[in-house]
């Protein structure tokens, strides 16, 4: 039997940010990229579940850090799967999240495609296959 | 003007200018200024920051930088310099894609 494909779901406002990720690491994992923190709780919520969350941080309307709080409440086994990106400074909230989820991958744009990629299998070796990989 | 080595960014440079063509027109930029809406502005810098840099120009940082630093002293004359640079990096960088040798 032909173990399932790693998903990752890629949660970014810059649609082509989105599209340059996906082209990146769809020959490693089965990818769906999405454009706001509010789309990728969405699907969470209707019972979707992804090995790795590769997040933008801040985001117009929902920001990353705000999906992280509400999945921490509503599918938290998905919180530890979660790699954050940022483009810009971070400072002030965004850095005392930096402090909060200091168990998460946090990586800043610009990304090599194959520092990411073996970066992402590093948080997957360490945190192991999905136990249910949802709806 | 020097493009990415990668060829997976540079397949997507002519939508990544035309969007930002967008972007810096009346889809974002220029919204925000009429509004002078600040908080719009400092969305657009750290989109410029990730965006750019992502593609590979490094200057996107440093008009990032510029960006967020406008929209914390609401200082309109020096982001219409920042969008103007912008706008003169994406025309260097249609330039450079139309010198590229036919594949």
């Amino acid at each position: 039997v032909t173990p399932p494909r790693t998903r990752v779901l890629v949660v970014d406002d810059d649609a082509l940010v989105g599209r340059l990720l996906e082209r990146f690491l769809k020959r490693h994992y089965d990818v769906t990229v999405v454009t706001s923190a509010a789309a990728a709780l969405a699907r969470i919520e209707a019972g979707e579940r992804y090995d790795l969350i590769l997040c933008d941080r801040i985001m117009p309307g929902m920001t990353g850090e705000a999906l992280y709080d509400v999945l921490l409440g509503t599918a938290p086994e998905q919180v530890e799967r979660m790699v954050f990106l940022s483009g810009g400074v971070v400072e002030g909230a965004h850095a005392e999240f930096s402090r909060r989820a200091a168990a998460n991958l946090h990586l800043q744009k610009p990304v090599d495609p194959t520092l990411l990629i073996e970066q992402l299998d590093s948080v997957l070796a360490r945190l192991g296959p999905l136990a249910s990989r949802g709806a | 003007m020097q493009l990415p080595d990668d060829q997976m960014i540079v397949s997507l440079l002519p939508v990544f200018c035309d969007e930002w063509d967008k972007d810096l027109g009346d889809r974002g930029w220029e919204q925000a200024r009429a509004r002078l809406d600040l908080h719009a502005l400092h969305q657009l810098g750290h989109t410029v920051a990730g965006s750019f840099t992502q593609f590979g120009f490094a200057f996107g940082a440093e008009a990032g930088k510029a960006l967020m630093g406008a929209a914390k002293t609401g200082d309109w004359e020096a982001a219409d310099r920042t969008v103007a640079a912008l706008r003169a990096l994406l025309d260097a960088i249609r330039a450079a894609l139309a010198a590229q040798p036919a594949p």
